[in-house]
């Protein structure tokens, strides 16, 4: 069974919008700044790409906490392209590794200082819990129901990949798929922990690379299967051919130095979309700048493809935006096939003798098929490959 | 209609009931790994461990609602004391810390997710695992939450609709199964949801599908036992397992999320 792409959205540092976000793609624009936290503001902050349009009037509700805020405005770029819904079973699959952890580190630190607080800290921490975000966007879509996956950065490529099997195991008709992760705290201090954070912004690829920038944003997909492809608004944008999840078994956070697992997870890709690996004429890589990744990516690449097929990586312009990092470059992906253009790797300057390989400069290319990948914690590995026709429709 | 699966194998830990139950952790994990990994492979040890009976999985689908909350807090108190949070507490308070640690430790390179939908997370995850490939199977499916003293502190002052179905004797645990396709000799399992409720009664809603999919239903139904906590559902499922050879249907209820779904297990083939 063919599931399509029918309907995309985007919100990320670089604008609100598929469109926006795509065109500052195709330019090489650079957000990174200084990230601005009320109760951070007294020490140095790593560059991140932080999303500054108001969130909460473009989603039309105040108070929602921001990992929400963000997948709801991409939420509905997404389901606009389906403006009928009657006697159609609507699921909802939806990523965050970070969810409303946000309002939980206000309150935490309120109670910390302020115990008696601790009424105001459990209505807060209500939304703790990652399922908010999928139950919320249900209630939003009066969807039937969801699911929600958290596997760390490569959640979002997950959920793409189960709402294409909900829809072809006829769990549902058509499924909303949204990542979604704000920044936050914990995340800026727990990369910092690790030494991960690139002082002068990712430079996936690039020689001197030194570690991530990390981003916030949102991604959505609407799929849905043949039948209800007419009642979509406008038509088929792409199709999910296959997708691929594996585990490296190697170490906790560092990838496999020679990408054993991401291998696994790309192939089965391939296999599902019956696809050899000669047919992928692009790569919207994983590509966050941190030495290890960089280098095993490449790796994996080579080995399976022998010539390395074009590659690109976004994260120096959208940041790395963790659960929402999949789906958000895969919609531009979707975007890249349309056009039929590749966007070139910011940040990268200088070609790295250890990899071996530049990535693509960015222009015209011609695609029919792209695969995208996406690593977490815990060695997970993800892998998408998004399809058009000639000429980039599907 | 869905196809049953079929759950071949089990293990529970239940620590608040069991004081001994780290006898069955690794001694390598005992000093310095997170509790809730010790809880998981206490649970997942007795199944695929050295002394393990069942097959090596291929896959690994943990089910939770709030996963490592402990690491969480101690994360946060790290960087709230001197602005430096602790990169141990922060890897492991990760969601999908506790899958990734049960794939490194027993070599499990298949599919390796992680489905948090809350009281829900045994149907969804049981769901998930209906969407693998034939060839990612046996899976090991691990439902886990843990019990920390702050949840406790904050019960009272959570809204009623929630300390409905978050008792205050409500129970951490990690519960494994050992789940393989249709056909396999074991228990058959099935599930259906998480499903929307417009925060209708929720025991109405779960009979209402109940009746929809199962109209011909005429076993156990089981949902005030479930719902007590998170992981709740799937503890009665493993007590179903022990202790009821016939047809049962095991109702949950997320009052974070408003839904509802079920879990129908078969009697022995």
């Amino acid at each position: 069974m063919t599931v399509f792409v029918a309907g995309t959205g985007a919100v990320c540092a670089a604008g609100n919008g598929v469109q926006t976000g795509y065109h500052a793609l195709i330019k090489g624009q650079d957000y990174l700044k200084p990230y601005v936290h009320p109760d951070l503001a007294s020490t140095t902050m790593p560059l991140c790409a932080q999303v500054e349009c108001d969130l909460e009037i473009l989603a039309g509700r105040e108070g929602m906490f921001r990992t929400l805020a963000l997948a709801t405005v991409a939420a509905g770029e997404a389901i606009a392209a389906l403006p009928d819904r009657n006697n159609l079973r609507l699921g909802i699959v939806a990523a965050t590794t970070v969810g409303g952890i946000s309002q939980t580190e206000r309150a935490y630190r309120q109670y910390r200082i302020d115990p008696e607080s601790r009424t105001s800290f459990a209505v807060e921490c209500a939304v703790h819990e990652p399922v908010v975000l999928a139950s919320e966007l249900c209630r939003m879509t009066a969807a039937n129901g969801f699911h929600t996956v958290s596997t760390a950065c490569s959640s979002s490529l997950h959920a793409i990949g189960m709402a294409k099997r909900l829809i072809e195991r006829d769990y549902y008709d058509a499924c909303l798929v949204v990542g979604a992760d704000a920044l936050c705290i914990t995340t800026v201090r727990g990369f910092g922990s690790l030494t991960l954070l690139d002082p002068n912004g990712c430079r996936p690829f690039d020689k001197n690379r030194a570690g991530i920038s990390l981003g916030e944003g949102a991604g959505a997909m609407l799929l849905v299967g043949r039948e209800f492809l007419e009642r979509c608004s406008d038509g088929a944008l792409a199709r999910i051919s296959g997708w691929g999840a594996s585990s490296d078994c190697y170490h906790m956070t560092a990838p496999h130095p020679e990408g054993a697992g991401a291998r696994k997870a790309i192939e089965g890709a391939l296999r599902e979309a019956q696809l050899s690996p000669e047919a992928i004429d692009a790569v919207v890589s994983h590509g966050t700048g941190t030495p290890d990744n960089d280098k095993s990516e490449v790796a994996v690449l080579k080995t399976l493809f022998g010539t390395i097929p074009p590659f690109c990586s976004l994260k120096r312009i959208i940041g790395h935006t963790l659960a929402a990092s999949g789906i958000l470059e895969a919609v531009f992906a979707v975007s890249m096939l349309h056009n039929q253009h590749l966007p070139p790797t910011a940040g990268f300057m200088e070609m790295d003798e250890e990899i071996g390989a530049n990535p693509f400069a960015g222009g015209p290319l011609p695609m029919r098929h792209i695969l995208k990948s996406a690593f977490g914690f815990g060695g997970n590995n993800a892998a998408v490959i998004l399809s058009g026709n000639e000429g980039g429709v599907a | 209609m869905k196809r049953f699966l079929t759950i071949t194998a089990h293990s529970m830990v239940l620590p608040g009931e069991n004081d001994n139950w780290k006898s069955a952790v690794p001694a390598k994990m005992k000093r310095r790994d997170a509790r809730i990994w010790q809880m998981a492979m206490a649970a997942v040890n007795p199944l695929i461990g050295a002394t393990g009976t069942a097959d090596r999985p291929r896959s690994v689908i943990v089910g939770t609602a709030l996963g490592a909350l402990e690491e969480t807090r101690q994360f946060l108190d790290g960087v709230f004391t001197d602005g430096l949070g602790s990169p141990r507490n922060f890897i492991s308070s990760v969601h999908n810390s506790i899958a990734g640690k049960i794939a490194l430790e027993y070599g499990i390179g298949g599919p390796n997710l992680t489905i948090c939908d809350s009281h829900n997370s045994l149907a969804s995850a049981l769901v998930t695992i209906d969407l693998l490939d034939d060839d990612d199977f046996p899976i090991l499916l691990c439902c886990i939450d843990e019990r920390i003293p702050l949840i406790d502190e904050l019960l009272p002052h959570f809204s009623r609709r929630c300390t409905q179905y978050l008792s205050p004797e409500w129970k951490e645990a990690a519960v494994a199964f050992i789940i393989d396709l249709p056909d396999t000799p074991g228990r058959p399992v099935r599930a259906f949801g998480p499903f929307c409720t417009q925060r209708r009664d929720p025991e109405f809603v779960c009979r209402s599908v109940l009746q929809k999919e199962l109209p011909t239903f005429t076993g156990r139904f089981l949902f005030n036992e479930s719902t007590t906590s998170f992981v709740q559902p799937a503890v009665t499922a493993a007590t179903v397992l022990d202790t009821i050879p016939t047809h049962a249907v095991i109702g949950s209820y997320s009052p974070t999320s408003g839904a509802a779904a079920l879990v129908e297990i078969g009697p022995s083939t």
